[in-house]
């Protein structure tokens, strides 16, 4: 008996091991309410996160990985490349990276390198390169699908080099390498219908950012607010504010 | 060769009797099918290039006939100089003729005959390869090329040696007793001659030069000085003569991929080697793998910048090495660097952020070199900013191997007023606009209904009139743009834009007298502006 409890201690302790966050430099979110819930005290580096959009809304996911690459950059203060590899025919679907747009999220245009591949095979092979290479501050994906001795793969990759890599995929699928996976989904702002042109647009992006799992940590859900001129986020609403949903499902329900 | 034509055409097993009986090659002509080229046993029938058809089958009842391909002939000369090529850098192939002179192919031993043990261990094991190519061959060495020409050719075959070698200063004397075609004269020259009594070269020799010149004009003293070496003769190399060059001959051929793996990481490490030497890097190669069977595989490979690093290269090669057609075995690689750049020897910077900036820059040079190697030039892109207004002209992307020609400009940080994503051609889009100048209130996009909550705009873009591009019959008023940021009641924000402007006193279209308006709006039909989706905010 006593040998079973010693193996069922040691079984403990090996499943802690597996559990355990991992050490990882840290990016910090730019907001203490983000950083707080993640075991590292922000976005850790060297490793796979994995994003998701909702179906008919890829630009939040986009968008997100944009914003904490130029989170990395602000952290890492210096002008390291990355590589952003996207397959070649997505870009009558959702647009292709725009360098003028690249800007409003803390990143150089001269920074980033496009790989336009021709399969989603070429995308993640090219994504493992850029990791295996090192010498980059992150290296961003969009493919459709990931399986996760692939996802295993990248997350290796991106360990032994130390370099982060983003994972932009359709849906978040069962079973993940990734240290975090990401659930976005855009959200409208407040403020009034029509507004003249400025030049400091006031349509920020503001989305709904859940976090579905994190190594070491709890899931937790924010309604965050990008902001251009400062390069960080600002949580708007820190637990998920369903009244909106519920509004619009009753007014659905009574028209 | 003199009868690479026929020979071409009897290689293989199919057509073994080609080999062993009367064999020509027919074209045809004035007066019908004439013949082109002859075998040995065609010739030793007494048939002759330019005869008839219906004679030469007379002289030889059970001859083979094949029609003559001079392009295909042309062609496969061309590739035995380039295969040549494994024995010296400087090789040409003749022009392909018939009769007498058949096909022959130029090569400069100079430099080349100790790599081989001499002058004539080269000419006999290149006669013996050519032959075991299927070719019947002469081959003779000479202080000029007209004198090489003219005695592979027409010296008496002694004992049945192929090879022939003038000894330096020897050609005049060599010269001497062979006929008159062996200055490559033309054929009525030739005739010309022998009316006169001048059948062999030496006959020449002893001529006064002024009678000659006046009744032939300058080609005959012309040649003669060339095959002589009193005049220079020029002949234009196949492959231009390139100084990074390195080669490894085989004992035995290799097929497999670490064979080839090893005998590359030996061409390029003596090849880096010199470029170290010479503090310069290559920009392009070329990796020739010369098959036993006279085939010439290439990998090609480029690079983003000068390098000379063994390893970098080698892992460039790598990709391509497993398409490389080694069909019965390669036996002699050679490695050509065809674009070579200066580099200045590195230095190493002092640890600290310099030192690990410069590996970074580095590190990121050899993945682009490597991406672009295995997906193309056009698949790795960098992502480049251009002062413009118009929002195509704003962001583009070059390839990012040629990256460097053009110097980045650089604008402040962004601010939210311009879209991440943008469509390379804008989406038209059904858009309800309830005042003229206004922003959308819903529009429907790949079947979907947005309704607009929030716009802002607008921002009126107008076309560049510096540039001529644009038409300029399209009036101004049509190609203008006011792009509006909206975002739908799902959150989703675009980047919408209405091309032209409504007509002056323009009404919008109510709801009760939409078939009366129908109707006006036909008479008076104004070009109503339309409506597109440019880009995607985040």
């Amino acid at each position: 008996m006593p040998q079973a409890i010693a193996s069922l201690e040691a079984l403990r302790t090996r499943i802690r091991a597996i559990e355990a966050p991992g050490e990882y430099r840290v990016a910090s979110m730019g907001t203490p309410e983000i950083d707080a819930a993640l075991p590292w005290g922000g976005l850790p580096r060297g490793c796979l996160h994995e994003i998701a959009g909702t179906p008919g809304d890829a630009g939040a996911a986009i968008g997100f990985a944009a914003a904490l690459v130029g989170r990395l950059h602000a952290a890492h203060e210096d002008a390291r490349q990355v590589l952003w590899c996207v397959r070649g025919d997505t870009d009558h679907e959702v647009g292709a990276l725009y360098a003028p747009g690249l800007r409003s999220f803390g990143l150089s245009p001269q920074q980033v390198l496009l790989v336009r591949a021709a399969t989603t095979a070429q995308v993640l092979w090219a994504m493992e390169e850029g990791l295996r290479a090192g010498g980059l501050a992150a290296v961003v994906a969009e493919v459709d699908d990931v399986d996760f001795s692939t996802s295993r793969r990248l997350q290796l990759a991106a360990e032994a080099r130390g370099v982060t890599a983003l994972l932009i995929v359709p849906a978040l699928s069962a079973v993940s390498g990734a240290v975090t996976r990401w659930q976005l989904s855009s959200r409208g702002g407040e403020g009034e219908a029509l507004a003249p042109r400025r030049a400091d647009s006031a349509l920020h992006p503001k989305w709904s950012v859940e976090l579905t799992r994190c190594r070491g940590g709890a899931p937790a859900a924010w309604e965050v607010e990008w902001n251009h001129a400062s390069n960080d986020f600002a949580v708007v609403a820190g637990v998920r504010d369903r009244s909106r949903e519920l509004r619009h499902g009753l007014a659905q329900a009574a028209g | 060769m003199p009868a690479f034509a026929t020979d071409r055409a009897s290689c293989g097993t199919a057509w073994r009797k080609r080999r062993v009986k009367p064999f020509v090659t027919s074209a045809a002509s004035a007066g019908g099918l004439r013949i082109a080229a002859v075998n040995l046993h065609a010739a030793e029938a007494g048939i002759l290039p330019g005869m008839p058809l219906a004679d030469a089958r007379a002289l030889a009842p059970g001859l083979e006939v094949a029609a003559a391909d001079p392009l295909g002939d042309s062609e496969q000369l061309t590739k035995l100089a380039a295969w040549c090529g494994n024995f010296s850098p400087w090789t040409a192939p003749e022009s392909v003729g018939s009769g007498p002179d058949g096909a022959g192919i130029w090569l400069d031993a100079t430099g080349c005959a100790h790599l081989f043990g001499g002058e004539e261990d080269l000419l006999r094991e290149l006669v013996q390869r050519v032959q075991r190519l299927g070719f019947g061959v002469r081959a003779a060495l000479a202080d000029t090329a007209g004198a090489a020409w003219a005695v592979a050719r027409f010296a008496p075959l002694k004992d049945g040696e192929r090879v022939t070698i003038v000894p330096p200063g020897a050609t005049a004397a060599a010269l001497a007793p062979l006929p008159m075609a062996g200055l490559r004269l033309p054929g009525p020259v030739i005739e010309g001659l022998a009316v006169l009594g001048l059948r062999r070269i030496a006959d020449l020799m002893t001529m006064p030069r002024a009678p000659l010149v006046a009744r032939f004009g300058g080609s005959v003293t012309d040649r003669l000085d060339r095959a002589l070496g009193q005049m220079n003769e020029a002949i234009s190399p196949l492959v231009p003569e390139v100084p990074h060059r390195e080669r490894l001959g085989l004992a035995e051929p290799i097929g497999t991929r670490p064979a080839l793996e090893a005998a590359l990481a030996h061409l390029l490490t003596d090849l880096c080697a010199r470029l170290a030497r010479e503090h310069s890097g290559a920009r392009r190669l070329d990796f020739a793998l010369f098959r036993i069977d006279g085939q010439v595989a290439h990998v090609r490979i480029g690079t983003s910048r000068p390098v000379r690093e063994p390893k970098h290269l080698a892992r460039l090669f790598a990709e391509h090495l497993d398409n490389v057609e080694v069909g019965e075995g390669i036996e002699v690689l050679t490695l050509t660097a065809d674009s070579v750049e200066a580099l200045a020897a590195d230095q190493l910077e002092m640890p600290g952020p310099a030192l690990d900036h410069a590996l970074a820059t580095a590190g990121v040079a050899d993945l682009v070199d490597r991406l672009t190697n295995r997906l193309g030039a056009d698949a790795v892109l960098r992502l480049v900013e251009r002062p413009s207004h118009v929002p195509e002209r704003a962001g583009v992307t070059v390839a990012a191997a040629r990256h460097g020609e053009e110097t980045p400009i650089v604008l402040p940080p962004g601010r939210g007023e311009r879209p991440l994503r943008l469509f390379p051609t804008p989406f038209p889009i059904d858009a309800v606009a309830p005042v003229p100048d206004g922003p959308p209130v819903m529009f429907r996009w790949r079947r979907v209904l947005h309704r607009v909550a929030r716009a802002e705009g607008p921002e009126r873009i107008a076309p560049e009139w510096w540039r001529t591009s644009l038409s300029w019959t399209t009036p101004w008023e049509e190609t203008t743009r006011d792009y509006y940021r909206v975002e739908d009641e799902s959150g989703r924000r675009f980047w919408v834009y209405r091309e032209g402007l409504y007509p002056l006193g323009y009404e919008p279209v109510r709801k009760e007298d939409e078939d009366e308006a129908d109707t006006s709006a036909e008479a008076i039909a104004p070009a109503m502006p339309r409506w597109f989706v440019h880009g995607l905010f985040a």
